[in-house]
């Protein structure tokens, strides 16, 4: 079990670092794309298992799919793109493997449990984080006004 | 639930997509010992129709797919909340059902919002 | 030991189990799949006062393996100046992914890949990746009718996902589980489509249009895009484009049967997976038969229906049915 976790845990790490490292936009959004589906894929190898499901829903398919668009509506001929701030975003890369990989190697007790079912999630919320819950919705509408304005902008 | 439980539930879909892309190589595989290959510099020219090619593919773009791409990501996360609620909604009853309702009406009021802005018109 | 127990022991280990369904599943779904291509030529056939395929073996049922050797024997063309890794990688993530897909799909109690807790959620975040596949084909074939294909398709399934998903938690609400299995076995008594007629009508229309037929194949309509987004693929590579639609028009039907007509529910005298079979079948040839019978809507009315019709119906339905639900009225389910 722990080394199926340490290689999605290395492939993530590897995507990770592409996304950095790849000369194409299109490239470094797709293996961004594939680091995000791998971070869902151990969340499922924990237990999690609404929440691996929902990570891959949201950020591979909405997400993914909405930063792929935006590449494409603001890329010009060139597709290649220079990279600045290269080794940064490596130490970064790094920081994160170790936030990865260190609870991977070092996990001893059993993981899974029923916390991470869907039922005790939808309880929690609308118990203790009903006022948060609540609030979500305000912070999608804020989102989708947000939205309509910037729709509305690009449009005259 | 323990590790053996979680391994058998999800090891099966990761062989399904393990085999799934498997067989688009087996399929692509026979093809190798018979299918031509003669290339021309007319073949590669991109396929429009009859006509070269004026522009480049990607300079040209319609933004107003992207709308729905930020509109989707926003209910997205909203169904999400749904998801969880959904299992639970005979547990907690009306209660628990007036407080749903209150979030799905503040959603509500962004549609109605979007929707009178035009957001959702097409042209 | 006899084929009960070869049966148990091979559910019983994840890993035999997992290679022997998939196996199985594959070679249902591209049986199917070529199946299904016949009797859609012959379906049109009938439609518009011709005979359709009749060359090939018996009334032409051998018509997809001549397809079939044609594809292989095509030349492959990868367009030069296109993203020659994204081109080829495309297919088979579409595929795949479509594949996963169906690994949580039950055709019988015991016949399925996999009864994860997340369930039908892990069905929808598969589907919801084969925008990011389309536009990997749309992207490396560094083609305008690519492109547009492409966006067409991302734009339409974004705007069908969400009515598709909230008409699925109506039924989640009533059934109390995410496992399609346990969703199946709620049917007992009455099959949903009659509790659920308006998050019935919402689904199948949302299930056509991800999996983009032809009211809504806004994406490859032959007249304007000569194909849409697979406009460059030629060969096998076309092929598994193909494979790939079908793969999501067939999941489609069965989960039009799974979540409405309660999946491998039958009438006795026949084992449950030939009655799940056969169901799947009648809805997908309802599905492929709307190709003949309507007219393709334009982009914007497309997606219209999404924004404007649908996701406010499927709202509604959602709100009566929890409603419902939370006054225990569907408690006997």
């Amino acid at each position: 079990m722990q080394s199926l976790m340490l290689i999605i845990s290395f492939l993530v790490l590897i995507s990770a670092l592409m996304v950095i490292l790849s000369e194409d936009m299109v490239h470094s959004a797709l293996f961004l794309i594939f680091s995000f589906g791998g971070v869902g894929a151990l969340f499922l190898s924990v237990g999690a298992q609404f929440l691996g499901a929902i990570q891959i829903l949201i950020y591979t398919g909405a997400v993914g799919v909405m930063m792929l668009l935006m590449i494409y509506f603001t890329s010009k001929e060139g597709k290649s793109i220079k990279r600045e701030g290269k080794y940064s975003g490596i130490v970064l890369v790094g920081l994160l493997g170790f936030l990865i990989l260190y609870p991977s190697i070092s996990i001893t007790r059993e993981v899974g449990g029923t916390k991470g079912l869907t039922q005790n999630i939808g309880r929690l919320l609308f118990s203790d984080l009903l006022i948060p819950f609540e609030v979500i919705s305000i912070v999608l509408l804020s989102a989708i006004i947000g939205a309509t304005y910037i729709i509305r902008r690009e449009d005259h | 639930m323990g590790w053996i439980t979680l391994i058998s539930s999800w090891l099966p879909p990761l062989l399904f997509g393990v085999a799934g892309a498997a067989i688009c190589i087996i399929l692509m595989m026979p093809g190798k010992f018979i299918r031509p290959n003669n290339p021309n510099p007319n073949k590669n020219i991109p396929y429009e129709c009859a006509s070269k090619p004026t522009m480049e593919a990607v300079g040209q773009r319609s933004v107003k797919y992207f709308r729905y791409a930020i509109l989707f990501v926003v209910f997205d996360v909203e169904v999400i909340f749904l998801y969880a609620w959904a299992l639970i909604a005979e547990e907690i009853g009306l209660i628990g059902f007036i407080e749903l309702s209150f979030f799905i009406l503040v959603l509500l009021l962004g549609l109605a919002f979007a929707w009178k802005k035009r957001a959702l018109e097409w042209g | 030991m006899n084929l009960v127990e070869l049966f148990n022991y091979i559910r019983s280990d994840p890993l035999l189990w997992g290679i022997i369904a998939a196996t199985v599943f594959l070679v249902y779904v591209f049986s199917i799949g070529g199946l299904s291509i016949w009797i859609e030529r012959k379906w049109a056939g009938l439609l518009q006062s011709r005979l359709g395929p009749t060359r090939v073996g018996p009334f032409g049922i051998l018509q997809f393996v001549a397809d079939l050797i044609k594809l292989v024997s095509k030349e492959d063309f990868v367009p030069p100046d296109g993203d020659k890794k994204v081109f080829k990688l495309a297919p088979i993530v579409l595929v795949s992914t479509l594949i996963a897909a169906g690994s949580i799909i039950p055709f019988s109690p015991s016949l399925i890949g996999s009864n994860v807790n997340v369930g039908i959620l892990f069905l929808i975040a598969m589907f919801s990746i084969s925008p990011i596949a389309v536009f990997m084909a749309g992207w490396g074939s560094n083609n305008k009718f690519s492109l547009l294909g492409a966006l067409r398709n991302i734009g339409q399934m974004l705007s069908f996902e969400i009515p598709l998903s909230l008409s699925i938690v109506a039924v989640v609400v009533m059934v109390g589980s995410l496992r399609i299995k346990e969703i199946v076995q709620a049917q007992d008594q009455i099959w949903f489509f009659a509790l659920q007629p308006l998050g019935f009508v919402v689904f199948l229309l949302a299930i056509h249009a991800e999996a983009g037929r032809t009211p809504f194949d806004m994406q490859e309509s032959e007249q304007e895009l000569m194909g849409g987004w697979n406009v460059e693929y030629s060969g096998m590579r076309f092929g598994l484009t193909m494979v790939g639609e079908y793969i999501h028009l067939i999941l489609g039907s069965m989960l039009v049967v799974l979540l409405y007509f309660g999946g491998w529910k039958s009438f006795g005298f026949l084992p449950p997976v030939i009655w799940f079979i056969i169901k799947t079948n009648i809805a997908l040839v309802i599905l492929m038969w709307s190709r003949w019978a309507i007219p393709r809507f334009r982009i914007d009315q497309i997606i219209d229906i999404g924004w404007k019709y649908l996701l406010p119906l499927s709202i509604l339905n959602l709100l009566i049915t929890g409603a419902l639900v939370s006054m225990g009225w569907f408690s006997w389910i």
